[in-house]
């Protein structure tokens, strides 16, 4: 998987720690504890601030021992400060080979120095490099930056050097003296996506913008090449004296030019289009010049990864574009560059990453239709910061210690403290609402809370899972996923209603999800007699369904690379089609009963390509193409998409999981992943998958897992360190549940009754099968009405009707009068104090505050109605924020 | 009501009776006799034409479900030309040789059905069995030769100019602006910055008109051969119009005030109004006498890329890159005529020279001839199915055309086609015919410009889009003399050196002549040594056996 490897790849420094080694910390964690420091848990120092031990700056609350202990530690530390308080540890060059492959090749490179926790620092332009044979090559050093050309064919080395340490780098020079003509897919085209040319602003517009007209991010050169050319013969280019053609006139601003100044006349995108019209404005050659032109295979980005330190520190990008015919070029020049978080790492459009505030970015480099990213780091400067040694929670599974040391390698990354774990009856109440979608009862409460067991919070999500209502809720959330609803002629509620057992069915005996998948994807027969037929019957347009199977099973969103490659991922149009050719063949016929469908494979129909008119063979996305006997393209796809090599299902189904606890995913949307929006943390998501495949796909383990870990189990208070960080875990997020559970947890703690078309009074929300079905308060709380795939289709904003609905409709008071829970505590003979006790319990999960109960209490007490008053309190209670939300 | 009924009976009739029908197509083929468009094509249509071609819906104007209303076209002009199914458009839609191609969104009706089609139309779209064919019309594409605009007096040729070119490019570059004069032997060939004139019988090179004005994009001859117009400009920036006259070479008129460089202008024939238009869609009308925008034409919605003025300056056809063609009035601008059937950008458009045909051609691919009268449209034809992209009159009534299949194509008046001319390197961008017809100048993509005699479609010559200057013409000339004296000197060297060795050979050749003969008086003398020394021996043995007593004879006696 070619695309993904930037995103993942190892730098120098080993960023990952082996799982469960929950408690080794790397050996640059330098720190002391002393006990016996009033007030103070630890003293913490960091080396090296100022290049130099000077005192005044290395010590904290006065302990003036620690400079002794630092004085120690630079002792230690071997390499020469260069930059201020950087003690390189080692250096890397890149990229790892330099391969020069024509007499107009070149390759810049980039050096990076480490720091021994971890910290990189650019110093390309302070490295010195030399040759092992310099007739093989010209090291040219322009304004810092480092050029290798060719000069002779051969072998040999390039020697990198800075601060003492060193690094060889293999040079490979062929074809010095060939002077290798530009290629217009490769040389000419790229300059108007890196210029913004065919943007969808601009003449990648479907219209064109001003009478000029590109396919947009330049899905079709063969088009693009006719319209520079030969559209309107004579007025783009002149052979005859090209600098003064208008498209290159425009581009450089020498004329007026809606979208302005593209590039310098004397850059090299300037250059290229001069030279490549110079040479007469050619084709690349051959009768079938797409063909013909090595095929892209690969886009590098170097460094693979850097932790800046401090503002306004830079660090220039190489991209190496890799080419099926064993040949690489330096594309840096020629990338579209942006980032994912400007306001820490800015990139400008000549590849160079300036660091901002805290936090970190992916850099994105866009080149034809690849687009990569490398990950960034930003800390700040000076930034003293020791890791928190948790030890493991009792009952935590060795998945749950994964997670934990997973999320924690990258807190460290970003000198982040997580929040604690929060206490017991925080934690019922957030484990019952997610795994259920209940709120404890009061004696559910008062036993967990008797429990002394070490383990008892894993014995309690055992517990939850092992209840109705744990499948009830994941039900809910795979009907989501399959659109379950009935539609029109197509899908007849009785149908709608048989899939949703089949559902029940499968998720309560914990069918592994690739079987349930592939179940529903290889499903022929009656919409009655084979319920998962009815996926196909829910959308029967070839396109959308191909659509819905990447989004649902694979996270991706493909409707881009319907009309145009995709601009900020890897599929292309090629890649659209020959998936979208999996579904072509399936056949639908009436059955009996005319409410059922028969589905069935009936072949013959193929997927034509929108650009070539001719028939696409099935191709995975990403993967080859399967040799399909028969009609059985969709036992081939369901085969490839459950596979466990699958790159993208099982950590796709992990990520879907882990967001429904967290409230966000670790690619956000979960459902959106792609090269431009990568994970946040990447090895964790990894591990999830493999831990998926690994237990055969068991969602329960899934879960346990996830629930047992301390990253579940934290609060939501912030610290100073984590407080902006909403991506990396660090605290627990406090979430809006679903409005189903909204409208289950109303009617629980009222004591009230919900009545839903087609099921039994007291049914609860959840347990809703037809996603037609809906009432005010779920439409108005964000229920998905299942129609679109979009994980986005689920509302859980809070937003000012929401807030209106349960203040004034009759959500909340219609309810507290019609379950009476105050007038039965009242009857019962409990004291108002007693029954604002009891409130809160049902409500929060908690006993009231002093503050609280005493402010209550003095309320009931000055009121001539009790029994209102209570009922007021419980309404308020029912309005505020800590009830609406899981936190 | 017995017409409600009558109706009714013969929808059944032709619905029970098809299959019949179509079988009658096939005996009548069978038999020979000319299919007609009762028995024979109406089923076909009803099959695959009259869901959308009906007398209620008429899509595009036409209605196919009945005889007279299928002859009458639609609304881009008739669809059957009888007795030419090639140049029928119904045919050349059906059969996909044209766009769009019916019928639409699915495949083509079977060959079978074609064939009927084809012949019916062939044999002159014969209504009914036993019918005569249709007439087909006369002379109305004829030119009338009357009304022609002729220009009189002696031909009209520049003076003596200067050979030497403003700007010379890297290489060729796109021929964009191509114009042969109607009365002389002068075609004027814009570039960058200058208008190239070359005789059209010798190909030399004539002058060279600056134009720092920018690229020429059009030439264009007044209609008297007295004028010549240069327009273009630079790129997004200036447009500007340039009018030389002929035969003194000089500047009698710059006008216009463009912000984009002019695509489109020509000049009326009394030579008092200028009309120019480009990407800003407008087509400006102006006064040549003192540069004033005399009236405006908004009505365009995409660049004008073609326009041109009737012979009598009256009227003016404007066509624009989204396939509006337009007829006005030349004095206020007032509309004419919509010309309506262009599915792409028009390209070129010429007024034939006695006023009454208008012809223009399409990225569409067509060609098309209009009645300039009503604008009412009188012939379609595909003539360069990837695009056309230019068309011009003959004087002799005849049409020629460039298009993207890189040739020219010669025309018949009514569309009929010639011959084709080429292929050329590249896509042929421009033509332009010399005053007698006799000669077509073709320019292409990549530069080159080429004559052909449109006798007999044979290439006659090229001529350099991209001559060299002065000097290095000079340069050239004096290399090649250099080249010529040391070719020169070389021979003489030569032939003084095999002289040489023939002197030496010939020397060596007498020396071993003696050689010879003094070895051949060797070789006797050794010969007759060798007598005497074979009888001396002989005489000393005869000695040694007379010694040794043996033989008794007389020494020394033999």
């Amino acid at each position: 998987m070619g695309i993904g490897h930037n995103l993942t790849s190892e730098s120098g420094v080993d960023m990952k720690r082996e799982p469960g080694s929950g408690s080794a910390r790397r050996a640059w964690k330098f720190r002391t504890r002393r006990s016996g420091c009033p007030g103070e848990a630890s003293c913490e120092i960091s080396f090296a601030k100022e290049g130099g031990p000077g005192p005044a700056d290395h010590f904290q609350n006065g302990h003036t021992w620690c400079i002794v202990v630092l004085i120690g530690l630079m002792a230690m530390l071997c390499g020469t400060t260069h930059a201020v308080g950087f003690e390189s540890v080692s250096i890397e060059a890149f990229p790892p080979k330099v391969q020069l492959d024509s007499a107009r090749d070149s390759q810049r490179m980039v050096v990076q120095a480490h720091a021994a926790d971890g910290r990189s620092l650019d110093v390309t332009s302070e490295a010195e490099v030399t040759l092992s044979n310099t007739a093989l090559a010209a090291v040219n050093r322009s304004s810092g930056a480092i050029v290798v050309t060719p000069a002779s064919d051969g072998d040999g080395m390039i020697r990198v050097t800075h601060a003492g340490h060193a690094v060889e780098i293999p040079l490979r020079v062929v074809s010095a003296s060939t002077p290798a003509p530009l290629s217009f897919r490769l040389d000419v085209m790229p300059v108007f996506a890196r210029a913004g040319c065919n943007m969808g602003s601009c003449h990648g517009a479907a219209r064109g913008k001003d009478g000029f007209n590109l396919s947009l991010f330049g899905f079709d050169p063969a088009g693009d090449y006719h319209r520079l050319t030969r559209e309107m013969p004579g007025r783009r280019i002149d052979l005859a004296s090209p600098r003064d053609s208008l498209l290159v006139l425009k581009a450089v601003g020498a004329v007026p030019h809606t979208g302005g100044k593209r590039f310098e006349p004397d850059s090299d995108l300037a250059g290229r289009l001069v030279r490549w019209i110079e040479a007469g404005a050619p084709d690349d050659p051959g009768p079938d010049p797409a063909t013909n032109v090595p095929k892209l295979t690969g886009l590098d980005l170097y460094p693979p990864m850097s932790l800046l330190e401090g503002e306004k520190t830079s660090q220039p990008i190489v991209a190496v574009a890799r080419l099926a015919d064993g040949t690489d070029r330096d594309v840096t020049d020629l990338c579209w560059y942006s980032t994912t978080n400007e306001r820490s790492v800015a990139v400008s459009p000549d590849g160079h990453a300036t660091s901002g505030s805290r936090g970190e970015a992916f850099v994105m480099a866009r080149y034809a239709t690849i687009t990569v990213g490398v990950p960034f780091v930003v800390i700040p400067a000076q930034l003293e910061f020791t890791p928190v040694d948790e030890p493991p929670l009792p009952g935590a599974t060795e998945g749950a210690a994964a997670i934990d040391d997973l999320v924690a390698t990258k807190l460290e990354q970003l000198r982040i403290t997580p929040s604690a774990v929060c206490d017991d009856e925080t934690f019922l109440r957030r484990v019952t609402l997610d795994l259920i979608g209940l709120l404890p009862t009061p004696e559910e409460r008062a036993a967990f809370l008797a429990d002394s067991a070490a383990d008892k919070r894993a014995r309690m999500v055992d517990q939850l899972m092992a209840r109705k209502e744990f499948t009830e809720l994941w039900v809910m959330r795979w009907a989501e996923i399959l659109q379950i609803r009935s539609q029109g002629n197509d899908v007849s509620p009785k149908a709608a209603l048989l899939y949703h057992q089949w559902l029940d069915r499968r998720i309560a005996a914990n069918e592994p999800v690739d079987k349930m998948v592939r179940d529903v994807l290889t499903a022929s027969g009656g919409t009655f007699e084979n319920p998962p037929t009815n996926y196909f019957q829910l959308e029967r347009d070839t396109l959308k369904l191909t659509e819905n199977v990447a989004q649902a099973f694979l996270g991706m969103r493909i409707q881009c690379a319907q009309c145009h490659n995709h601009p900020f991922d890897r599929w292309t149009m090629d890649d659209y089609y020959g998936f979208a050719a999996f579904f072509t063949q399936i056949g639908r016929k009436r059955a009996a009963d005319p409410r059922e469908t028969i589905v069935l494979d009936s072949g013959g129909r193929e997927m034509d390509h929108p650009l070539t008119k001719q028939p696409t063979a099935p191709k995975f996305l990403g993967g080859g193409s399967p040799k399909i006997s028969g009609t059985a393209r969709r036992e081939a796809l369901a085969a490839w998409i459950t596979s466990p090599e699958n790159p993208f299902f099982a950590k796709h189904m992990a990520n879907i999981a882990w967001a429904h606890f967290f409230g966000r995913g670790i690619i956000h949307e979960p459902d959106d992943a792609r090269v431009s929006n990568p994970p946040s943390n990447g090895p964790l998501l990894d591990e999830l998958g493999r831990r998926l495949i690994a237990s055969g796909h068991d969602f329960r383990a899934l879960v346990r897992d996830i629930c047992t870990s301390q990253t579940y189990q934290r609060s939501c208070e912030p610290n100073d360190t984590n407080r902006s960080d909403d991506t990396n875990f660090s605290h627990a997020a406090v979430r809006r549940p679903r409005a189903e559970i909204i409208l289950d947890v109303l009617a629980q703690v009222t004591a009230t009754q919900n009545k839903f078309p087609g099921l039994p009074l007291g049914a609860r929300a959840v347990q809703v099968a037809d996603g037609r079905t809906s009432t005010y308060f779920l439409t108005t709380f964000g229920r998905a009405t299942r129609d679109d795939v979009c994980t986005c289709a689920v509302s859980m904003d809070p937003n000012l009707s929401q807030a209106l609905h349960l203040v004034n409709g009759d959500a909340a008071n219609a309810r507290i009068r019609q379950g009476n829970m105050v007038g039965r505590m009242l009857d019962e003979g409990r004291t108002p104090s007693d029954v604002i006790d009891a409130l809160f319990i049902r409500c929060f999960g908690r006993m009231p505050t002093d503050q609280e109960w005493s402010e209550t209490l003095v309320t009931v007490h000055d009121a001539r109605d009790r029994k209102q008053a209570l009922e007021d309190i419980f309404w308020a209670l029912l309005n505020s924020p800590e009830f609406i939300f899981n936190h | 009501m017995p017409s409600a009924t009558i109706r009714r009976v013969l929808v059944f009739v032709c619905m029970v009776g098809m299959p019949l029908l179509i079988a009658a197509a096939h005996s009548a083929r069978a038999a020979d006799s000319p299919p007609n468009f009762e028995e024979h094509v109406l089923p076909i249509f009803r099959d695959h034409c009259c869901g959308c071609h009906n007398p209620d819906k008429k899509t595009g104007g036409l209605d196919l479900s009945s005889f007279g209303q299928a002859m009458a076209g639609g609304s881009s002009g008739g669809v059957i030309e009888a007795g030419d199914a090639d140049g029928s458009y119904l045919y050349l839609l059906v059969t996909h040789a044209s766009e769009p191609r019916m019928p639409p969104e699915s495949s083509k009706i079977s060959d079978a059905s074609l064939a009927v089609i084809q012949k019916w139309i062939a044999s002159g779209a014969i209504e009914r069995a036993g019918g005569k064919p249709v007439a087909r019309p006369k002379n109305t594409l004829s030119l009338d030769v009357a009304a022609a605009v002729t220009p009189d007096g002696p031909p009209v040729m520049p003076p003596r100019l200067s050979l030497e070119v403003i700007t010379r490019g890297r290489r060729p570059t796109t021929v964009t602006a191509l114009a042969a004069s109607p009365h002389g032997q002068v075609l004027a060939l814009g570039s960058r910055e200058q208008v190239l004139l070359y005789h059209t019988r010798s190909l030399d090179l004539l002058g060279v008109l600056p134009f720092p004005e920018g690229v020429v994009r059009v030439t264009k001859f007044s209609r008297n051969a007295k004028l010549l117009l240069a327009a273009g400009g630079v790129a997004a920036k200036r447009g500007r119009v340039v009018i030389w006259d002929v035969a003194t070479a000089k500047r009698v008129a710059e006008v216009g005030e463009e912000f984009d460089e002019v695509l489109a202008a020509d000049i009326s024939a009394d030579q008092r109004t200028v009309a120019l238009g480009g990407s800003s869609k407008v087509v400006r009308l102006i006064e040549t006498a003192d540069d004033r925008v005399a009236h405006e034409i908004r009505k365009h919605t995409d660049w004008i890329t073609a326009l041109e003025f009737s012979p009598d300056g009256k009227r003016l056809a404007t066509g624009d890159r989204a396939g509006n063609l337009f007829l006005w009035e030349s004095r206020g601008g007032h509309e004419v005529a919509t010309l309506k059937g262009h599915s792409a950008a028009i390209t070129a458009v010429s007024w034939r020279s006695d006023g009454n045909v208008i012809a223009s051609v399409s990225e569409d691919g067509s060609a098309r001839l209009w009645k300039a009268a009503t604008g009412e449209s009188l012939k379609t034809w595909p003539a360069h199915p990837d695009g056309a992209t230019w068309i011009t009159w003959l004087s002799d009534g005849k049409l020629v055309s460039t298009g993207r299949d890189s040739r020219a194509k010669l025309w018949k008046a009514d569309g009929g086609r010639v011959r084709d001319l080429g292929p050329l390197t590249d896509i042929a961008t421009r033509v332009a015919a010399t005053d007698d017809g006799a000669r077509l100048f073709v320019g292409d993509w990549a530069g080159t410009l080429t004559a052909f005699s449109a006798a007999d479609g044979a290439a006659v010559g090229t001529l350099d889009t991209n001559p060299p200057r002065l000097e290095q013409r000079l340069a050239a000339a004096e290399k090649a003399r250099a080249e010529v004296i040391a070719a020169k000197e070389a021979a003489s060297e030569k032939h003084r050196v095999a002289l040489e060795t023939l002197a030496v050979a010939e020397s060596q050749m007498a020396a071993a002549r003696k050689e010879a003969e003094d070895a051949a008086t060797e070789l006797e003398a050794a010969s007759d040594r060798q007598a005497e020394v074979n009888e001396a021996i002989d005489r000393v043995k005869s000695d040694l056996d007379f010694a040794r007593g043996k033989t008794p004879k007389e020494p020394h006696s033999e």
